[in-house]
C-alpha cells in the first residue's frame, strides 16, 4: 500500500491519466471509460454498496449513490451538490474530487477532460433506472458542472 | 418510445430489409446499443462495444498512416462480412453481409442509411 495519501493519490493520478493517454492512442477513450465504469459498477454496486437503494428519480438516484460511495470511504463527496429531476441531474463537484489533478493535468496539455465521475453516475443511472443518460461537462473548473439528461433515443 | 427511437428502428429495419445484409445495428460511439435487428444468439451490446472499438481504432490508424478520412471498416470472414461506419458525431451503423454480397449494392444503401440516421439525431437533437 502507498505509505501517505498524497502517495496513493499519485498512484491513482498515475493509472487514470496512463490509462486514458492509453485509451486514446488505440482510439476511443469514452468506450474504454463507460465499459471501466461499467464493470466496476456491475460488481461493487451489487457487492460492496448492498445499502444503496436508487430511486426511480435520477436526481434521487444520484444523490444516494454519491451518499454511499461516501459513507463507503472511497473518497469525501461533501461538495458534490445535485439539482435537477427525475430526467436532467445537474451536478456540480468541488475539489474533493480524487480525479481532479488528473482532469486538470489534461486541460492544461489540451487533452479533453472526460469527467469519471460523469461516467459513473450516468453507468449508474443505466443500471439501476435501466434508462439512457447522456452526460456533458458543462464547465471544468472550481466547481466542475456537469449535466445528465435522458438520451433522447432511449 | 420516443420518436427520434422508432426512425431509427425504421431505418434499420429497412436497411435489414437489402437482400445481402443478414442484420443491422445502430450504436453509440461510447458502445451502447441504439436499436438493431441482430439475430437471437448474438449479444448486441458486445456488437455495440466491439463496433466502437473496431471503428475507433481505425481511425486512430488512418490518422496515424496519414492516409486522410475514415471511411469504412470491413472485417471479413469464412462466412460473412462485417461492415461499420460513422453515422455523424455520435452513431455507428454496422451491418452484418452474407459472404458472397454484392458489396457495391450493401454500400450504398448503408451510406443511405448512415446519412439517414445522421439527419435523424440532428433533427432529434433541435
Amino acid at each position: 500500500m502507498p505509505t501517505t495519501k498524497e502517495g496513493l493519490q499519485r498512484l491513482l493520478d498515475f493509472f487514470i491519466y496512463g490509462m486514458l493517454r492509453a485509451a486514446e492512442s488505440l482510439g476511443n477513450a469514452p468506450l474504454f471509460l463507460r465499459s471501466v465504469e461499467e464493470e466496476g459498477l456491475r460488481k461493487f454496486l451489487l457487492i460492496d454498496m448492498p445499502k444503496f437503494k436508487a430511486s426511480a428519480n435520477a436526481k434521487e438516484a444520484c444523490e444516494a449513490y454519491t451518499k454511499s460511495i461516501d459513507e463507503g470511504g472511497l473518497f469525501s463527496t461533501t461538495d458534490t451538490t445535485f439539482t435537477g429531476d427525475e430526467d436532467t441531474v445537474h451536478a456540480e463537484i468541488g475539489d474533493l474530487c480524487p480525479y481532479r489533478r488528473v482532469c486538470t493535468m489534461r486541460h492544461d496539455e489540451r487533452h479533453p477532460v472526460h469527467c469519471i465521475r460523469a461516467f459513473a453516475l450516468a453507468e449508474m443511472l443505466r443500471i439501476r433506472l435501466d434508462a439512457d443518460f447522456d452526460w456533458k461537462l458543462e464547465r471544468f473548473g472550481r466547481p466542475c458542472r456537469i449535466t445528465l439528461s435522458r438520451t433522447r433515443w432511449g | 418510445m420516443t420518436d427520434v427511437w422508432a426512425r431509427l428502428e425504421e431505418t434499420i429495419d429497412e436497411l435489414s430489409r437489402v437482400s445481402d445484409i443478414k442484420s443491422a445495428a445502430v450504436v453509440r460511439r461510447d458502445g451502447l446499443v441504439v436499436t438493431h435487428t441482430l439475430p437471437d444468439g448474438v449479444d448486441p451490446k458486445m456488437v455495440a462495444a466491439m463496433t466502437a472499438a473496431i471503428v475507433g481504432t481505425s481511425e486512430m490508424a488512418t490518422i496515424q498512416l496519414a492516409q486522410g478520412r475514415f471511411v469504412r471498416a470491413i472485417i471479413e470472414s469464412d462466412e460473412g462480412k462485417l461492415l461499420s461506419l460513422g453515422a455523424g458525431d455520435e452513431a455507428l451503423l454496422v451491418a452484418l453481409v452474407y459472404d458472397d454480397a454484392n458489396l457495391g449494392l450493401v454500400l450504398l444503401a448503408m451510406e443511405r442509411a448512415a446519412k439517414q440516421v445522421e439527419s435523424i439525431l440532428r433533427d432529434g437533437a433541435g
